[in-house]
């Protein structure tokens, strides 16, 4: 059986005179995932966040929220979804609990104050509630946007940049928080430029650039790929000059002790094995797989040199 | 569709938001300033100031007072308030807060301007509560005579139910045209500025000698629809002039009645149709 999908688009497209902000984008979001969306500013995440949320008219191409079309059912999706778009915008004049009642309100729902409040405490602005939000800093706007997304208990949850704004220790308790709403089973369609966040709370992630999509895919999966060997070895010339006489291989020194090969695993016994019978002495073997860094860096075209050598 | 709750969270937003609370203590502090003016020169000096404050103080002829301060600030107030109350949802961004969270995005539109009408019309109300309250009071404080009968000539409280009426029915037009401003200028500046610059052109259409054209102008028609009811003869002839002919108070109700539907379809469809992409 099909997995059932949360969110669907096709060929999705936003033309703003001559700048095209979103172009033939398809989407197909699994129910019950943390779906990452990622691409580099400019790259049209938010354009179609408000798209997904009818705020923005698609130029072309179709939408579709838990089987709903957004154009003509919006009424079906509307008590469905949550969203907190760039940065969670309040009236600042209201408290943070008479800003989550307007919310509220505006979702035909009457919300009792102390239901009000377990969700002021559930996103750790407990004693906060009554403050006016103009004495709000941005991760507790980011917090109480949160707060305001979960009013209607809402089966899809869109949260761009998320961690805006937060400490570290925020950005890790809010992390766990998105973590615990998608063990909710809830569907949740996050926007960050935080890679290593993403990395550890996504289960599908889809990367554009310029408005197209440029890779889909499971995280697990797309992680898994092997990307090549490094291999601690000395001396590490005698090495290099060994496994440059594989023709299948390629190798490169990384550091004085280090060697990248770009090989199989299989092909490693007999790499040690030709190196040992050498008399080159092996310290360590690591296996190097893609990161999310070094995809998106690569899909998005933005300089290698922001690599890490981990 | 309309909700009660729709409405609750606009009364909520009206009720809190710091201008509204200023512009009703403005029209306060302008009735108390005034009273208090009258009731001291009246208490210090007596004589002829004291006949002047028995006069103006007592009901129902100090509803006139608040009656023609209203009738002279209505409409200015009007534009402000209904271009803040739009406008200010674009300047804070929260029309992305709000929007996504219900079916229709008129319904917001249509209770932001309804409240919007109703707050007004409170504000005014309580403005004539609070001056007829503090000439009674002052009138009290003076040992005269806090209530009197008309004498004939004066205008009656009748009358000034009319004036009333006229000024709600100018509130309402150019309060509606100054939302369907907010919603193409998108900023509370820009509202206010479109709203005061059409409120200028329409209050000078009448002198415009194109007959066709003062015709079409609601705010001409307004001006008839007054002058019919109040009987003001004068100035109905100077409106016939402009129009080219005496037009029925029924037409220009139409007139009126077809523009207004005509504004909120204009602002409606604006506002449905409209990308909000952001600051």
């Amino acid at each position: 059986m099909s997995q059932q999908l949360a969110i669907v688009t096709q060929g999705l497209t936003k033309q703003y005179k001559n700048i095209t902000a979103v172009n033939n984008l398809d989407l197909a979001v699994p129910k019950g995932t943390i779906y990452g969306f990622l691409g580099p500013n400019g790259a049209g995440k938010t354009t179609t966040i408000r798209m997904l949320l009818g705020l923005v008219k698609p130029s072309k191409g179709t939408l579709s929220i838990l089987g709903y079309n957004l154009e003509t059912q919006r009424n079906k999706i509307a008590q469905k979804v949550g969203a907190i778009v760039e940065t969670p915008a309040f009236y600042n004049y209201l408290s943070a609990e008479d800003n989550l009642k307007v919310l509220a309100y505006s979702s035909n729902l009457s919300l009792t104050s102390n239901e009000i409040n377990k969700l002021i405490d559930r996103v750790g602005l407990t004693g906060r509630g009554k403050d006016k939000v103009k004495t709000y800093s941005l991760g507790m706007k980011q917090r109480l946007g949160i707060a305001a997304t979960l009013l209607s208990n809402p089966e899809i949850l869109f949260l761009d940049e998320p961690t805006n704004g937060l400490d570290p220790a925020g950005t890790v308790e809010m992390r766990n928080l998105i973590s615990e709403l998608g063990a909710e089973n809830r569907t949740i369609f996050i926007s960050s430029h935080l890679l290593n966040e993403v990395e550890q709370i996504c289960s599908d992630v889809v990367i554009v650039k310029e408005g197209e999509k440029k890779l889909e895919g499971k995280m697990s999966s797309l992680l898994a790929q092997t990307k090549g060997f490094a291999i601690k070895a000395n001396p590490s010339i005698e090495a290099l000059s060994i496994l440059q006489q594989y023709p299948n291989l390629e190798t490169k020194p990384e550091t004085d002790d280090w060697l990248y090969v770009k090989a199989q695993a299989d092909d490693i016994p007999s790499v040690i094995s030709a190196l040992v019978s050498a008399r080159v002495r092996i310290y360590q073997v690591i296996e190097r797989r893609n990161s999310l860094e070094e995809l998106f860096l690569e899909l998005t075209g933005q300089p290698k040199q922001a690599l890490s050598h981990s | 569709m309309l909700t009660w709750n729709l409405f609750k969270a606009e009364l909520l937003k009206t009720y809190k938001l710091s201008i509204n609370q200023i512009l009703m203590v403005i029209m306060n502090v302008m009735g108390g300033f005034f009273y208090l003016s009258m009731i001291l020169m009246a208490k210090v000096y007596g004589g002829g100031y004291l006949r002047e404050a028995e006069v103006m103080l007592a009901f129902p002829r100090s509803i006139d007072l608040s009656i023609m301060t209203i009738n002279h600030f209505g409409v200015l107030l009007a534009i402000i308030y209904m271009a803040n109350n739009i406008g200010s949802e674009y300047g804070r961004d929260t029309w992305k807060m709000i929007l996504p969270r219900y079916g229709s995005r008129l319904s917001f539109i249509a209770t932001k301007i309804l409240v919007a009408l109703l707050a007004m019309l409170t504000l005014f109300v309580f403005t004539i509560g609070f001056w007829v309250t503090l000439s009674y009071l002052g009138a009290i404080f003076l040992h005269v005579n806090p209530t009197t009968q008309l004498t004939p000539g004066e205008k009656t409280t009748t009358e000034a139910f009319k004036a009333l009426t006229m000024t709600a029915l100018k509130m309402s037009f150019y309060g509606l045209l100054t939302a369907l401003a907010t919603t193409v200028a998108r900023s509370v500046v820009g509202g206010v500025i479109a709203g005061m610059a059409l409120s200028l052109t329409l209050a000078t259409a009448i002198s415009v000698p194109i007959q066709t054209f003062v015709r079409c102008m609601p705010s001409v028609h307004i001006s008839n629809i007054e002058m019919q009811w109040t009987k003001n003869t004068r100035e109905l002839e100077e409106i016939s002039q402009a129009f080219g002919t005496v037009v029925s108070t029924q037409t220009s109700l139409c007139v009126v009645t077809a523009s207004i539907l005509l504004i909120i379809g204009l602002a409606f469809y604006i506002f449905s149709k409209r990308d909000i992409a952001g600051n």
